[in-house]
């Protein structure tokens, strides 16, 4: 089931351009030299901890310059002190762990990154704090002090900062923890809303937030790009290599038991007189990392 | 007491209404109406229609009364300075502002000036030490990964980072120095002293500032600050604790002073502008 792309004859240009683009922290190497073309639409970034999902995005963020290769953002260099401020302003980062200075309600930290974005007249300013509040489903809870709200509460206060000013590029470095699966429902909307205007880039461990949300995947592992590629090319690459048994098979290369009380495998392929099912993403991301033992519980 | 309505969505039934606005509905009604009403415009806007026009502020106005917090004591003073509103905002949320480190500082220096009555001596040298410390600490941690847990989103906002930093200090020195300056006034010594310290604080200040480009703030601070103990130290244990603002030590601070500046201005505009952040 093969569509014909839409981008082959108007390719838009990239908002992200990496080429070459590498990071290294005390010559331990983060990020190796990566290309990477990033366009409107939500992407999913998924790999294990240490893979350089966060580095990628605090990049992206002009948080982070690159020790080498060349990056172009909103098509300016992060690395020249004016451009930087052109793409900062076109730009909404929630980063991994987003915490709040004291004593701050919702209104007030959202208000105060507003001020950071340059929203000085407090008439436009207080309307698009409103604006996120209610983007995110915490309007009732604006006067609330941060320090008191769920965890979850917590979390869309980042988010709904990121979306201050509408931004070209949303970075979200996992958006989704801590957020109960209402929540994350309501998460997918917003972000795919915003993903049919702005580049959304999502670093994720939720596969099934990918498989919901995002038309493009990125794998990382140590600091490289394993895969990139639609969504359902990724899960193409599992069929025929997930299947179900009563006994753990020792042919798979990993396997778990299931709710159903019945295995789980996955494998290079099922073997002929198995009941193969359908693959889902994480039984593709697993595969492609491939080096999960059976003994280990896959994330 | 609602009725549905054609769209399928509830509201308050115009007798609840009425009877809630001349307050003769029970408690019961009146918690229900009160609850929808919040969510519901409709119902508000036949609410307004039921009250006469004077006693009718915008809804807006009134969620704007409740939501936006009250500008705080240190954001009025800044206003009043001359500040932009958006600017008192900006400064008036360093930590230094924060209770604890006010009390903080007014305890070392009630401990300052009880040495110095107690112990006349010793007194002096502990107020040279602590002087310029105090400042210097409340810049260090005004901003910075450490001490701001927003760091990140904050760096990645185009607010101008120098223009955050420089309101930040602003706003420890609108603390501070007053607090210190008042200390020194009250110790049994020369005038001079309660306000020659400025000039080393506001070097060793500098020093913070351009350092933080390329260390944490509050690293460079401790340096500045184990440099400054072991001199001040050293002039007391030759008797002498004024020797720290000897010509040639003061020379020393507006050399360090201008040094810091040239260094921060070149880094700003100079022809390579180098970019690290960590």
């Amino acid at each position: 089931m093969s569509i014909p792309t839409e981008r082959g004859t108007t390719m838009p240009a990239p908002t992200v351009q990496l080429q070459g683009a590498g990071k290294s922290y005390r010559g331990a190497t983060a990020l190796a030299g990566i290309d990477l073309n990033l366009y409107p639409g939500v992407v999913g970034l998924l790999g294990p901890n240490g893979a350089g999902k966060t580095t990628l995005l605090r990049m992206l963020a002009t948080v982070l310059g690159a020790d080498r290769g060349s990056v172009r953002i909103l098509g300016r260099d992060p690395a020249v002190g004016s451009q930087r401020t052109d793409i900062r302003r076109r730009l909404g980062y929630l980063p991994q762990e987003l915490g709040y200075p004291r004593g701050f309600t919702a209104y007030g930290f959202i208000d105060y990154m507003a001020v950071l974005k340059e929203w000085d007249e407090p008439g436009p300013r207080r309307a698009e704090v409103q604006r996120v509040l209610g983007q995110v489903g915490l309007s009732d809870r604006a006067t609330k002090r941060i320090r008191a709200l769920s965890g979850g509460q917590r979390r869309r206060v980042g988010l709904a900062q990121a979306l201050l000013g509408s931004p070209e590029l949303l970075v979200l470095d996992e958006p989704t923890n801590g957020l109960d699966p209402e929540q994350r429902v309501s998460l997918r909307q917003v972000l795919a809303e915003v993903g049919r205007a702005a580049t959304v880039v999502v670093a994720t461990h939720q596969t099934e937030d990918v498989e919901a949300l995002c038309e493009r995947v990125v794998v990382l592992d140590a600091g490289a790009v394993l895969f990139d590629g639609p969504v359902r090319e990724l899960v193409a690459t599992a069929v025929d290599r997930v299947w179900l048994s009563d006994e753990a098979d020792p042919r798979a290369r990993t396997a778990w038991r299931t709710g159903t009380g019945r295995y789980r495998n996955l494998g290079d392929s099922a073997p002929p007189d198995a009941q193969s099912v359908e693959p889902s993403l994480e039984d593709a991301y697993l595969l492609l990392r491939g080096a999960v033992s059976s003994t280990e519980v896959p994330a | 007491m609602s009725n549905e309505t054609a769209s399928g969505s509830w509201h308050v039934g115009a007798e609840s209404l009425r009877s809630w606005v001349d307050g003769d509905a029970g408690s019961l009604v009146s918690v229900s109406v009160e609850q929808h009403v919040l969510k519901c415009a409709h119902c508000r806007d036949q609410v307004a229609a039921l009250v006469p026009e004077s006693i009718r502020p915008p809804w807006d106005d009134v969620l704007a009364a409740i939501e936006v917090p009250r500008p705080g004591l240190a954001h009025r003073l800044f206003v009043r300075l001359g500040l932009s509103e958006s600017d008192a905002k900006v400064a008036s949320t360093a930590p230094t502002l924060r209770v604890a480190w006010l009390l903080a500082t007014m305890g070392v220096l009630l401990f300052v000036v009880l040495t110095a009555v107690l112990a006349q001596e010793g007194g002096l040298g502990l107020f040279l030490m602590i002087a310029p410390l105090i400042p210097v600490t409340g810049v260090a941690v005004a901003y910075g990964p450490s001490s701001d847990p927003s760091y990140e989103t904050v760096v990645a906002a185009p607010f101008a980072m120098v223009r955050l930093i420089l309101l930040r200090t602003l706003s420890v020195l609108v603390t501070s120095v007053p607090l210190v300056v008042i200390t020194g006034l009250v110790l049994p010594t020369s005038p001079i002293v309660a306000v020659a310290w400025l000039l080393p604080a506001a070097g060793f200040i500098a020093v913070v500032l351009t350092a933080s480009n390329w260390v944490d703030p509050t690293h460079a601070a401790a340096a500045v600050g184990v440099a400054w103990v072991a001199l001040v130290s050293w002039a007391v244990r030759i008797d002498d604790p004024l020797a720290v603002f000897a010509p040639v030590a003061m020379g020393a601070y507006v050399v360090l002073l201008v040094v810091a500046i040239l260094a921060q201005l070149y880094r700003l505009f100079g022809s390579t502008p180098s970019w690290r952040l960590h």
